[in-house]
């Protein structure tokens, strides 16, 4: 099989190469790989399939690198259908190596963190330690878990232009990538299974077990320990990986605002209340990590949580100062280190690695930049061309002035962009740049190598193999033979021990939950609102009587403005005004602006919705982005505009509630998004009463009856409950009727009977037998619904004998009731009503409730 | 001489914040020339205080209030004895140039108290003094005072013309500041001349001590100076704010690398509304017979 295609040069910089054509055969011993008969017995149409389901399968599993950080980009991950084969030479050299390392930085670690023997000894120059980011003043008063800093960790493998294996970067703090390597694998395994039968590979299925198991151990006096996952949540490109790694061992993914630091200790808040957690896993770093110690504008921390750990009440991994053991700038000394502390020469070299903060090595460096890879102390960027290529002048003095702006921030590598080996590419094969990284758990008092790696390829015409810079993997094979000398440790979980994942619904999700389902419902009323408005503009009703619906609607309006947040009070006189209430983006409280909201909370919650709620959701999205806000033109095309989104949004919305519903399971979650619909409906209802207070007690000046009806019936339609009170009176709209159908009737969707009563339903069901708050909630929803229904509003009306209509009476008689009284129950009403609020948000979302019991406890022992 | 000292912190929010998290730096430490006779730091809201130290030897009360809450008040109140601080004649006799030897032989341990931080950054201006006011041949006690002096003497005591966000090269390029700039400029430039130096927050007592009738600056608030190390692992303070050595009427809180490090108060609050913070210092010399008593 020969084919073409151009493929990158050899590892010495310079232009892309056309290597032309690439045989099996001609493939040098090294990288001579036992997978490729399988697919050079197959036509490249063949191959093209399999490399198309490669793509479909990661998709569907959702493995994604979005290494445009922020933008939302779910950049596709790629692995390539030719797995990497370690040979057992290699694998060996690599895992003793990584091991020597890791004994040699572990000590490393104490050490400068301790006496600093190292540092007198003159080993290292003093700054490179004292004066790196990556050195944390904070650690000598901390213990770290087990007494040792590096627990989880990765190192990035390559081979050196002479084609020794080299490493070339540490990833000791945190294993970036592990997730990946298991991804691949599972893929590979799905498309291609029969490549796995001639060659004895070694599993790697029971990683996220190990590691698991690992971190429920890190706390021996504790039987059943609380393990969490931190993430600095979905704007970190490797998010997916966080997610995959907390859903396979079953422990919560979490975010700074799901933990709360009380008594020296860090609770995770749960719907069910707080839990006391044990160990971290953390991919936050260090300066992020609680802004009392670190960053003080951090908010992806945890304040408190060093002291915490100083305390040893919970057990951080990796501990916090590993990354200096990441700092590139070490790199070059790792032979002196190993040999300080171990006295063994190190097993595998760095790739050389200059740092620039030395003058002598910056000005042989900037002499001949373009040779060098130029890149900070830690993490990812490269100075100069994207694809790694020869830079061009204009770059090449961007390095210099760069370097000599901040010299001691950056490295230079020579010749370590990988090496180059056989891949697929759209049904060819071809050669690209690969390296690897390997990770490593620590057991007891060594250290287990995952028997596989992150295997990273350069994209077409790039010398660049970091994910960052969007390449692709491999799955990577260790033989059963070099692999089961390697790991001695068979995992110590027996297999009938089930670990059920972790339904833990944490309160930043449910409040996620809870905010959405409010502003959800809440667009929905206003745009139904908008909607009628507009539609009656059409009707053929007197001026006299259409404007009744003006003064109403400038009733309700205001306190579902103020709701979000603005006091500003606009009127739905002329179609621009209802054009602008219904899109102005520069409002908060327009519908437009309350979707925003909606979306915006959906979106932290992505991963907990179903994929078919959340491509309504989608849609809605796509509603919001699609129209272009103008105030330049017509009052019938403002009219169009606004009947057109008004219709979609009272479509899509309950669609939502209905596919959601359908799809989702009824978990603490998603029960906070329809309690949340369901209470933001009851306030809408009693706040909407309260505003037509006035309509309830006097008589308009068009005369008693008809006025009253008029009224009345324009406010049933705008809550779209018209229809509903024909049929449940099958009379004329009459004050007492209006307020018994709203407040009380148990099957109208409006009424706040209705409301309530599905939200204590929910909340029941939310209530686990664990939960801290038994009975608190359920009461005062209950209290609420007992109160309205003995509220008896015929009181306050009675009927004429001439024309039999019920009317507001002047209230002569009894003399107990009173029109400050009738205004004093709606407004009280209302009031308790909104406050179911506060009651759900402090016992399941902010925990006020636990905390201020417990600190009323402490007060009264205390006294 | 015996201090009554009050130190009250309020906060106070516009709407009650949700979570606070404090770390105080308020307990002064017993030391050559000061004794702590009685010392208590109360809370309100009622909140347990959890211990340390941290790297700069400062004992630090960590605070975590996760709960509502519309004020928080941080009050130190203390009773402390103080005596001459004695110089050491004869370190201070010795030139610069040896004094420089003599401390760069062990480098480690006082690494952090040469170099530059993100507050007390070294540039031109910091280069130009230390060569003007530390030449290799002067005695230490000659070059300490007359940068003092100069300091004292070039910068404009202001109240309220800097705040913790005011980058130094402001403060060189106004020449005005607070008290803490004033020991900000001179880490600056004790760090660029070789001398190890660290920042010192603590209360300063404003009787008249002068002839003139003339009121030490800094009181009312927390006050700042500077401790620089001399060979023999001595600290010597001064004053810049008010060209002095310190004595009697400074009492030492905390120490730093800078003005960060040595905050009294360092809290985050979660909450939507604004925060007003109010400081009270109250510093009375009283009897020994009182003191005896309180």
């Amino acid at each position: 099989m020969k084919l073409e295609n151009p493929a990158v040069g050899n590892t010495k910089l310079g232009g892309p190469k056309t290597v032309g054509v690439v045989d099996p055969a001609d493939v040098s011993p090294r990288t001579r790989n036992p997978a490729l008969p399988f697919f050079a017995a197959r036509k490249s149409g063949e191959i093209r399939n399999l490399e198309e389901r490669m793509d479909a399968t990661l998709r569907e599993m959702g493995v994604s690198f979005d290494f445009v950080r922020g933008e939302h980009a779910d950049t596709p991950w790629v692995c390539d259908i030719l797995p990497h084969i370690f040979t057992d030479d290699d694998w060996q050299t690599i895992s003793s190596g990584f091991r020597q390392r890791l004994r040699a930085f572990e000590m490393f670690l104490h050490d400068v963190y301790g006496k600093k023997e190292i540092l007198r000894a003159g080993i290292l120059p003093l700054q490179t330690v004292l004066s790196s980011p990556h050195y944390q003043r904070v650690c000598p008063s901390l213990h770290p878990a087990e007494g040792a800093y590096l627990h989880l960790a990765g190192l990035a493998v390559t081979r050196d232009g002479k084609g020794h294996l080299v490493a070339k970067n540490h990833y000791f703090s945190h294993a970036s990538g592990v997730a990946y390597m298991m991804q691949n694998r599972r893929v590979l395994a799905r498309v291609v299974p029969e490549i796995f039968r001639d060659f004895p590979v070694t599993s790697i299925a029971n990683t996220p077990l190990d590691i698991l198991e690992k971190l429920r151990a890190m706390t021996p006096e504790t039987h059943d320990p609380t393990v969490v996952l931190l993430s600095p949540g979905t704007t970190s490109a490797v998010y997916s990986e966080h997610s995959f790694l907390a859903r396979r061992m079953g422990i919560p993914l979490v975010q700074g605002g799901d933990l709360l630091v009380l008594d020296d200790c860090v609770y995770l808040k749960t719907v069910s209340g707080l839990e006391k957690v044990e160990t971290i896993y953390t991919r936050v770093a260090d300066a992020w990590l609680d802004p009392l110690v670190f960053r003080r504008d951090s908010r992806l921390g945890v304040p408190g949580l060093v002291h915490c750990i100083r305390k040893g009440t919970v057990a951080l991994v990796n501990g916090i100062g590993s990354q200096l053991a990441d700092d590139r700038s070490l790199l070059n000394f790792s032979a002196k280190i190993i040999r300080f502390y171990l006295g063994e020469m190190p097993i595998l070299p760095s790739l050389p690695t200059y740092w620039l903060g030395d003058a002598d090595q910056r000005e042989m460096v900037l002499s001949q930049a373009e040779n060098y890879r130029i890149r900070p102390l830690t993490g990812e960027r490269i100075l100069g061309h994207p694809l790694g290529l020869a830079p061009t002048e204009e770059q090449l003095a961007a390095i210099k002035l760069e370097v000599r702006k901040h010299p001691h921030t950056f490295v230079a590598q020579i010749g370590g962009d990988g090496e180059l080996a056989p891949c697929f590419s759209n049904g060819k094969l071809t050669e690209r740049l690969q390296d690897h990284i390997v990770f490593a758990l620590r057991r007891g008092s060594s250290y287990e190598i995952f028997p596989g790696a992150l295997t990273r390829v350069a994209p077409a015409g790039s010398h660049l193999t970091a994910s960052f810079f969007g390449s692709g993997s491999k799955d990577s094979w260790v033989s059963a033979r070099a692999g089961s000398e390697e790991s001695g440790n068979p995992p110590q979980i027996s297999t009938n021990e089930y670990l059920p994942p972790s339904r833990q619904v944490t309160s930043r999700v449910a409040d996620g939950f809870y905010w959405m389902g409010r502003y959800l419902e809440r667009a929905l009323s206003m745009a139904y609102m908008i909607q009628v408005v507009e539609t009656l503009e059409l009707e053929e009703l007197t001026s006299a009587e259409r404007k009744l619906y003006r003064p109403m609607w400038n009733r309700i309006l205001p306190p579902l403005e103020a709701a979000v947040g603005t006091t500003g009070r606009r009127s739905i006189a002329s179609a621009s005004e209802r054009y602008r209430l219904m899109l102005d983006p520069n409002v908060p409280g327009t519908v437009i602006g309350t979707l925003r909201r909606a979306l915006s909370n959906a979106e932290s919650l992505q991963e907990s919705l179903s994929p078919e709620a959340w491509s309504t959701l989608v849609k809605i999205q796509e509603l919001t982005e699609k129209i272009k806000f103008t105030l330049d033109q017509e009052d019938a095309a403002f009219a169009r505009t606004t009947r057109r989104v008004a219709d979609l949004i009272v479509n899509l919305i309950p669609q939502f509630f209905a596919i959601a519903q359908g799809s989702m399971l009824a978990d603490n979650g998603w029960n906070f998004c329809e309690i949340g619909q369901m209470l933001e409906r009851a306030v809408v209802t009693a706040n909407a009463i309260v505003s037509i207070e006035g309509s309830l007690t006097t008589q308009s000046t068009l005369g008693p009856r008809h006025s009253s009806e008029i009224e009345l019936s324009a406010f049933l339609r705008l809550l779209g409950s018209r229809d509903a009170y024909r049929r449940v009176y099958q009379m004329r709209t009459a004050p007492a009727q209006v307020l018994e159908i709203l407040w009380k009737n148990p099957e109208m969707p409006r009424s706040v009977t209705r409301c309530l009563k599905k939200c204590a339903h929910l909340l029941h069901e939310s209530m686990g037998p664990n939960s801290q708050y038994p009975t608190q909630v359920l009461t005062s929803v209950e209290e609420l619904i007992f109160r309205i229904q003995h509220t008896h509003w015929q009181e306050f009306f009675f009927t004429t004998q001439e024309d039999e209509v019920v009317m507001a009476i002047p209230f002569q008689s009894p003399p107990s009731i009173t029109p400050k009284k009738f205004s004093d129950l709606l407004h009280s009403l209302l009031r308790q009503t909104a406050n179911i609020h506060n009651v759900i948000a402090d016992s399941f979302l902010n925990h006020q409730a636990i905390i201020s019991q417990r600190e009323q406890l402490l007060f009264t022992s205390l006294r | 001489m015996f201090f009554d000292i009050s130190h009250s912190t309020d906060y106070a929010y516009a709407t009650p914040a949700a979570e606070a998290y404090l770390e105080a730096r308020l307990t002064p430490p017993n030391q050559p020339g000061q004794r702590v006779i009685r010392h208590k730091i109360s809370i309100n809201p009622d909140t347990p205080i959890s211990r340390y130290v941290d790297f700069c030897g400062n004992t630090v009360d960590f605070l975590s209030l996760p709960y509502r809450h519309k004020r928080l008040t941080i009050t130190n109140q203390l009773i402390v004895e103080t005596s001459p601080r004695l110089l050491p004649d004869d370190i201070l006799s010795a030139s610069v140039q040896e004094a420089k030897q003599i401390l760069g032989s062990s480098v480690t341990d006082i690494y952090d108290y040469l170099q530059p931080t993100e507050t007390v950054k070294i540039g031109r201006e910091a280069h130009q003094w230390s060569r003007r006011y530390f030449p290799g041949k002067a005695s230490l006690r000659t070059s300490l005072e007359s940068l003092n002096k100069a300091i004292f003497e070039t910068f404009e005591y202001r109240k309220g013309s800097t705040d913790n966000s005011t980058p130094l090269n402001t403060v060189w390029r106004d020449r005005k500041g607070v008290c803490q700039d004033f020991a900000h400029i001179m880490l600056a430039i004790l760090r660029t001349a070789g001398f190890p130096a660290r920042y010192v927050c603590g209360y300063i007592d404003a009787n008249p001590v002068t002839p003139d009738g003339k009121r030490l600056v800094g009181a009312l608030a927390t006050h700042a100076w500077v401790e620089v190390l001399l060979p023999g692992q001595v600290w010597v303070a001064l004053d810049p704010t008010n060209n002095k050595w310190c004595g009697e009427r400074h009492i030492t809180v905390s120490f730093g690398r800078d003005f960060r490090d040595a905050t009294p108060l360092r809290g985050t609050f979660k909450g939507t509304g604004a925060q007003n913070m109010r400081v009270k210092v109250l510093v009375r010399e009283i009897s020994q017979a009182r003191a005896a008593k309180i």
